[in-house]
């Protein structure tokens, strides 16, 4: 996985954005860059995953190659999450919804930059990344969320 | 196989104790089935425990206060699904002849709020929230708004079935919440995940439920009661499913094996036990269940056919709803249900002329039991 070049060095004492999980998605540098989600194709059924898993849930294949996913999909549901809950320093309310990618599956995600009155099944939604909550020492916990697509 | 009967069933009222541990709720729920069974500790031969983040070995310390007779305890955990699955190694137990009387056994004590995550690993934990997987209400509520988007359901009809649960958990003493509640109750209660408010959700609790199986040989020994026997025991998993190569709900594979274990089908039942977290979890299931097609399940609620009295009706003691579901024993809550229906022992929650039941059970990730009840006639 490509490193985060927008982190700053530990040395400057300077908060960092860190990934919530490594190998889940990219945190490209420049901001005309889009962040991937990182899957994992079958080789021989070809099936597709996130996130990407060492043996084929399909067919129990072996030989599994790591993809990026188009980043780009339609919304099939979403809630608004209202009730605060355990281990969650984040803000309440936030919205979460689940995304069919062109890829042929469906996948949960914080959605972002939108108002929950307009939000509607089967619009097109596209990839972007967000803070979830902070750390113990002020770093920035970045997951990838999803946010709707620029038409 | 032998055939199996269920001799014997207890259970505490679930609810929220401050003093009561799962075990002492376990204790009692034993010794409630052995009284109505009419047998002695030390008749048990072999017993299981289901029940979920209560600590290592709750059977065994179970056992500890009932009498260390020195029989094997098998602690066994499969989310809401533990019960069940106590409950169906018991049956496999004395079925195989290995056994001739078996204690199947849940206990739960939960806190006000689910854990986040059902994994305590940081790794794990992190992926979820990554996900946004924060709250185990946003699941529901979004299965909620797809279905009311494909099917038109409405949120009055999704309302109606926690209606109706709480009005049969007003006859059963045991239920956590016996109260009438309106469709507009269930409206006003605190938004959780939009538009999933408090009372389209189960409560946390406590309790202890238990079951005593045996031999129908054996059975024969004890008491005039009309005997209860296992019809099925069907237990399966998720198989990978997507859109490109779509599988049926695991609760359908499940309810198919049960039925030809039973020779028979949906409609045959007399009355149906099942897992509703959230109330479109019910309506789901008629349709999973086979007692109707894809989008039909609202219509079911709408016309009463679920209710007691209807044509077929579901969660007579309450449900997961009102009943209550401290995870562990609310599986073994289901077989306790549907015993006392077809023993004709229900009170004023009684299905005429009740002969089957059914109860069903989702754990965790896919898991899926499924046990079918019949009065031998």
């Amino acid at each position: 996985m490509e490193s985060d070049k927008s982190a700053q060095s530990s040395e400057t004492g300077e908060r960092k954005r860190l990934p919530i999980v490594e190998g889940l998605f990219t945190m490209p540098s420049s901001p005309d860059e889009r962040p991937q989600l990182i899957g994992s194709r079958c080789k021989a059924c070809s099936e597709a995953f996130f996130p990407k898993r060492l043996i084929c849930a399909h067919c129990y294949g072996q030989d599994v190659e790591e993809i990026s996913l188009s980043g780009k999909g339609e919304l099939y549901t979403y809630t608004i999450v209202r009730a605060p809950v355990l281990g969650y320093q984040g803000p309440i309310p936030f919205v979460v919804g689940q995304i069919e990618l062109p890829e042929g599956l469906t996948i949960q995600s914080i959605l972002t930059g939108c108002e929950p009155e307009s939000l509607e099944i089967g619009m097109p939604m596209e990839i972007t990344l967000g803070k979830l909550e902070e750390d113990e020492a002020g770093n920035e916990i970045i997951t990838y969320m999803f946010t709707p697509a620029v038409q | 196989m032998r055939e199996v009967a269920v001799i014997g069933v207890g259970m505490t009222r679930f609810g929220r104790y401050e003093d009561k541990s799962s075990i002492e709720h376990g204790v009692e729920a034993t010794q409630a089935a052995l009284k109505d069974a009419g047998l002695g500790w030390k008749e048990v031969q072999i017993a299981y425990c289901g029940a979920a983040q209560q600590g290592m070995t709750p059977g065994t310390r179970v056992l500890a206060g009932l009498g260390t007779t020195g029989i094997p305890f098998i602690n066994v955990e499969n989310a809401s699904a533990s019960g069940s699955t106590a409950f169906r190694e018991a049956y496999l137990a004395v079925a195989t002849g290995l056994y001739d009387i078996a204690l199947a056994l849940g206990v739960g004590k939960m806190g006000r709020a689910f854990a986040l995550a059902s994994s305590p690993e940081p790794a794990e934990m992190n992926l979820m929230k990554a996900m946004g997987s924060l709250q185990p209400a946003s699941f529901f509520a979004m299965r909620m708004k797809r279905r009311m988007k494909e099917y038109g359901t409405s949120i009055d009809s999704l309302a109606r079935v926690s209606v109706k649960n709480h009005r049969h958990a007003v006859y059963n003493p045991y239920a956590q919440y016996p109260k009438e509640v309106t469709v507009e109750e269930v409206h006003r209660s605190r938004m959780i995940c939009d538009p999933v408010t408090v009372l389209h959700l189960c409560p946390t609790g406590d309790g202890g439920a238990a079951a005593i199986l045996c031999s129908e040989q054996e059975a024969k020994k004890y008491g005039t009661r009309p005997l209860i026997t296992v019809a099925a025991s069907a237990f399966r998993t998720q198989v990978y499913s997507s859109k490109k190569t779509p599988s049926p709900d695991v609760t359908t594979i499940t309810a198919k094996e049960a039925y030809e274990q039973a020779g028979c089908g949906p409609w045959d039942m007399d009355l149906v036990q099942v897992h509703e977290a959230a109330t479109v979890e019910e309506i789901d299931n008629y349709e999973l269940l086979g007692f109707c097609n894809p989008g039909e399940g609202e219509r079911f609620i709408d016309d009463g056919v679920t209710q007691i009295g209807g044509r077929m009706p579901f969660n007579t003691d309450g449900g997961l709803l009102a009943r209550g579901h401290p995870i562990g024993p609310t599986g073994l809550a289901q077989i306790w249900e549907t015993v006392m229906q077809l023993r004709g022992e229900a009170g004023q929650r009684q299905v005429e002329g009740a002969k089957i039941g059914m109860a069903h059970m989702i754990g965790y990730e896919g898991v899926c039991i499924i046990h079918i009840l019949k009065k031998r006639l």
